[in-house]
């Protein structure tokens, strides 16, 4: 349809610096409206610092940004934003209703309270102060404070942090329960299991440079095989030759390998990646490699990112030594 | 859905208002840890000085007195409430959560003046009691009632200075940077002893100090004053209200973007 096409976030080869580091390097991300976006990426890599560009408390550089075709931090567009700051808080001293009911009078079309105690899991702890509640309740109530004004976009800056399994998991719900209502969700985690569950859409944000992106589906496709792990006593030499042997040309570049790639040998433990574990197995047992603990096991999504992450740092510092 | 209408219309504005300084109020006035001690302070200082230690010499001491604890006691709660509380908001993030949301930056001002005002309220209530009662001052209804309409007013330019020094320093230095100004300035300024007493340099700098303005403001209802026109001392602290909102304004947007 021609209305979910409509863009709400226009980024246009966004620098930005924090003194003289690049925080964000010419970024440029159309984000639709009703999409659930995830930036997946380490500390530092710039997730937070893109949130708080496209909120307007970072100045851009270089490059602009348009939100609703609107300048970030104005009016007209907080109005139709809401958020989980990672760094914000609430007065211990006043109870989640009171929070609610203020925050709800800053929207002009603000949801009802029932509502907002519905989606957020909030009911029966309505009542309670802030400092009475747990760090998953907390939570909940900072997701209905950034959903109080019906906003078209929110943003959630790592909102499971610290958080236990079993809360993340009700956050999740919440999360959920707001995702077919309409709103472009933007959400920055560490969990590479959150972003699989909830995501149209994962970035990976790496330096401050945005490193791929694609459909959890997409990243799983682009590390199919299995994991193969093992211990061995054999030394390390006779190791790196047998891999050498297999055709990969050296054991220590990252190169897609059908027999096996991604190679880790360490202290007599051996972890490979391969698209063919079968073939790979046969000429282990054949060259008579000493083995024990031997594993094979499907890749994870975590380990997709990871090995992802870790090809585009090896390119840029390949790229640096050349330069 | 009507995206056309999305600003608050002028009910909407009002009711903001209201429930900013709702929420403002509860969660002041649930921390008895600030409320105590801000209303205590200045009603223990006249009960010494201006009543007790008074008590041989004429009821002119406790009037004076009165009206310069009644300044030294609204001040307070307005540089604290603004200056440390703003600094700890500022720093827990809680500052922020609001920034990023739509709200109207008046209404988070509004609300503090409304608290800084309940505390004159409150203060200046206790206060005439016990001059009234212990303190034997005698002044016309019209004098109280100017006193009091003054203290409220004056209370202003406090709430700009202690705004300032909340968005600009961080939590844990707000409170010793809002006492090294409070106490000194509240000193230099007349309100424990008269300016009239002091040696002559020290009166002409009292002329500098906001306190000293408002003492005098007061003070002239009662005919106490050192004789200043009362429109220098009004323009004395308007110009300190603006200029201190002024700095303010631009210390709020500078915490709003990093």
């Amino acid at each position: 349809m021609q209305l979910s096409q409509t863009i709400f976030i226009d980024i246009d080869k966004v620098s930005v610096n924090y003194d003289d580091v690049v925080a964000i390097n010419q970024l440029s991300l159309k984000i639709k409206k009703g999409e659930v976006v995830s930036l997946l990426g380490e500390n530092g890599a710039g997730k937070s610092t893109l949130i708080n560009t496209i909120l307007g408390r970072c100045q851009v550089n270089t490059g602009s940004i348009k939100i609703f075709g609107e300048q970030p931090g104005s009016q007209a567009a907080k109005v139709r934003i809401g958020t989980i700051l990672q760094d914000a808080n609430l007065p211990d001293n006043v109870t989640v209703k009171e929070q609610l009911n203020l925050f709800r009078h800053y929207y002009p079309h603000a949801r009802s309270l029932e509502d907002l105690l519905n989606i957020a899991m909030l009911k029966g702890i309505e009542e309670k102060r802030m400092n009475k509640l747990s760090g998953g309740q907390k939570q909940r109530v900072f997701f209905a404070l950034a959903i109080c004004g019906n906003p078209d976009i929110v943003f959630l800056d790592e909102p499971t942090v610290g958080l236990d399994t079993s809360a993340r998991k009700e956050f999740w719900q919440c999360i959920e329960n707001i995702k077919h209502q309409g709103a472009s969700i933007i959400l920055t985690t560490h969990y590479l299991e959150e972003a699989e569950a909830l995501s149209d859409r994962i970035l990976l944000l790496n330096q401050g440079n945005l490193i791929w992106q694609g459909t959890p589906t997409e990243i799983k496709n682009n590390m199919t095989g299995k994991k193969v792990s093992f211990h061995t006593s054999a030394p390390k030499q006779t190791i790196v030759a047998f891999f050498d042997s297999l055709g990969s040309s050296d054991v220590h570049t990252n190169d897609t390998n059908i027999e096996a790639c991604d190679i880790n040998i360490q202290a007599g433990k051996v972890e490979c990646t391969s698209q063919t574990p079968e073939v790979l197995l046969a000429r282990l047992f054949a060259q008579k490699v000493p083995l024990h603990n031997l594993l094979v096991e499907p890749s994870k999504f975590e380990d997709a990112v990871l090995a992802m992450n870790e090809q585009m740092s090896n390119k840029a510092v390949a790229k640096e030594n050349v330069a | 859905m009507n995206t056309s209408v999305n600003k608050l219309s002028n009910s909407q504005l009002f009711a903001l208002f209201v429930i900013e300084a709702k929420t403002e109020l509860l969660k002041t006035f649930r921390t008895p840890g600030f409320v105590l001690p801000s209303v205590l302070f200045p009603v223990m200082f006249y009960l010494f000085f201006g009543v007790i230690f008074a008590m041989n010499t004429n009821t002119q001491v406790s009037a004076y007195l009165l009206a310069t604890y009644g300044v030294f006691g609204v001040m307070g709660p307005a540089l604290f409430s603004f200056g440390a509380a703003v600094a700890v908001e500022k720093d827990r993030g809680m500052l922020a959560i609001k920034q990023i949301s739509p709200m109207p930056i008046l209404a988070y001002f509004f609300a503090k003046v409304v608290t800084a005002l309940s505390f004159a309220i409150i203060i200046m209530t206790i206060l005439f009691s016990v001059a009234l009662t212990l303190g034997n001052v005698e002044l016309s209804l019209t004098q109280w009632l100017a006193s009091f309409a003054i203290l409220m007013v004056g209370v202003l330019p406090f709430c700009a200075i202690g705004l300032s020094i909340g968005l600009k320093v961080k939590a844990q230095a707000a409170a010793a940077v809002v006492n090294l100004i409070y106490l000194p300035m509240s000193f230099l300024s007349g309100l424990w002893i008269p300016v009239t007493q002091f040696p002559e340099f020290l009166q002409q700098f009292a002329a500098f100090l906001p306190p000293f303005h408002f003492a005098q403001l007061v003070l002239k209802v009662q005919g106490m004053d050192t004789g200043i026109a009362w429109w220098i001392h009004i323009l004395a602290l308007l110009a300190y209200t603006v200029i201190f909102t002024v700095f303010a304004s631009r210390a709020y947007k500078a915490s709003d973007s990093r």
